[in-house]
């Protein structure tokens, strides 16, 4: 699975990757090292758990993927069967792009966990 | 070069924002690069026309260089854009003032106080300006430093260690609401009001389903197309999805927060900031076009104005 992170990080845009269970625990990370992955992991779950209410609530059915921006960089978190893949983006990053090429990797976890 | 300034020119070539030229503008003004200030705003003027504080900055260096044709024809187009914008009406005092038109200024200075009813700065100003209109010469309305006198206004000149204050740096408020307070032989503005709704174009995109315009505490302020009781809901529970953003990112030192999206099968809900102050939240179907409705949404956020 770090593998795949690992791989994932090299699309551009994207600046590190980790795995999270729905109760915001680490299963799999590349990060860079100034990056605290726990408080990324809790934070990212945390946006999971929130969005997750607001979007049953208002289209009865669980997030897909939620997508979080900032100035200086974003959040994207795409749901991968039992777990979520949390990936971090530059500023400049091609979002569109990014996501049609993390999609595959969200994917293919989701297969890994299922099996 | 200013690291900021740096900063800011790569994020209107990236990311062109009315806020980031604006603020662009104003840290070169305070430079005193006045081309740079004119190159500036030209240029978000035309990405933007209807950001006033574009506007309003240039017509301020064209008034300081002394070229009050330039700054007041800059200033009617203002008003054309905005005819509610208040600063705009102050900022054509000035150039009037500058130019010695001192009466024209006043009666600039009272369309700015029917629009700010009561304002203590505006009335103080026509007050200073009719007792100079008698005398007024070419120079009236400038300061011993040779600077504009702009009491009234909500732009300042300083440069230096005192910056311009932190309300000047975002675009100037576009009301929807009609004003309670016009002038009482003022014809009524009710048939107007429909097509200055700042969501109006929001709606019309394909896909979007209800807006919602929420405050920093989550309250709905007002929303359109929303099921019922819906909107209190959506204003809830995503003010709750940007407090966990905010955490997030500021973890991650990519604050502040611009927008966030969160998709499910059949839709998406989004939400785009201006500040903190407002948010605004839509509701759409999941084959609308994203890109679009975020441009509509920032049109919208500026034509909402802020505090």
């Amino acid at each position: 699975m770090d593998n795949l992170l690992q791989q994932l990080n090299t699309v551009r845009g994207v600046g590190g990757s980790l795995l999270i269970s729905d109760e915001g625990l680490t299963m799999a990370s590349s990060l860079r090292n100034d990056i605290d992955e726990e408080s990324v992991a809790a934070s990212a779950a945390d946006i999971i758990e929130r969005s997750k209410s607001m979007s049953e609530k208002l289209n009865n059915e669980a997030p897909t993927l939620i997508h979080s921006q900032g100035q200086n960089g974003g959040i994207i978190v795409l749901a991968a069967g039992q777990a979520f893949l949390v990936i971090l983006t530059d500023p400049n990053s091609n979002l569109a792009l990014l996501q049609l090429e993390a999609t595959p990797y969200a994917e293919s976890i989701a297969k890994q966990l299922s099996l | 070069m200013d690291p900021e300034i740096e900063r800011l020119r790569k994020k209107v070539e990236n990311y062109p924002s009315p806020s980031a030229y604006n603020r662009l503008a104003e840290l070169l003004r305070d430079s005193k690069d006045y081309d740079g200030v004119k190159s500036v705003c030209t240029r978000c003027i035309r990405e933007f026309k209807r950001n006033g504080t574009a506007y309003i900055i240039l017509a301020e260096v064209y008034i300081n260089q002394g070229n009050h044709s330039d700054a007041t024809s800059l200033l009617e187009d203002a008003i054309k854009q905005d005819p509610r914008s208040a600063e705009a009406f102050c900022m054509l005092a000035s150039a009037h003032e500058a130019s010695g038109a001192t009466q024209d200024a006043i009666a600039c200075l009272h369309k700015a106080l029917d629009l700010k009813p009561g304002d203590a700065e505006i009335q103080e100003r026509i007050s200073k300006v009719s007792t100079s209109a008698p005398s007024a010469p070419a120079p009236a309305g400038r300061t011993d430093s040779g600077t504009i006198d702009m009491t009234g206004m909500s732009l300042s000149m300083s440069s230096g260690a005192a910056s311009a204050p932190a309300a000047a740096s975002e675009p100037i408020a576009f009301d929807a609401q009609p004003r309670t307070s016009a002038p009482v032989n003022a014809p009524a503005p009710a048939p107007q009001a429909k097509a200055a709704n700042p969501l109006s174009a929001l709606l019309d995109e394909a896909g979007v389903i209800g807006v919602v315009v929420a405050d920093d505490q989550g309250r709905v302020v007002s929303s359109e197309q929303m099921a019922d009781g819906q909107e209190t809901v959506f204003a809830a529970l995503a003010h709750e999805v940007s407090t966990g953003c905010e955490e997030a990112l500021n973890h991650l030192q990519q604050a502040p927060l611009a927008n966030w999206s969160v998709t499910t099968p059949s839709g998406l809900l989004m939400a785009f900031r201006r500040n903190a102050e407002l948010t605004l939240l839509v509701q759409a179907k999941s084959d609308c076009k994203i890109a679009m409705i975020e441009l509509r949404a920032r049109q919208a956020l500026i034509d909402l104005g802020g505090a």
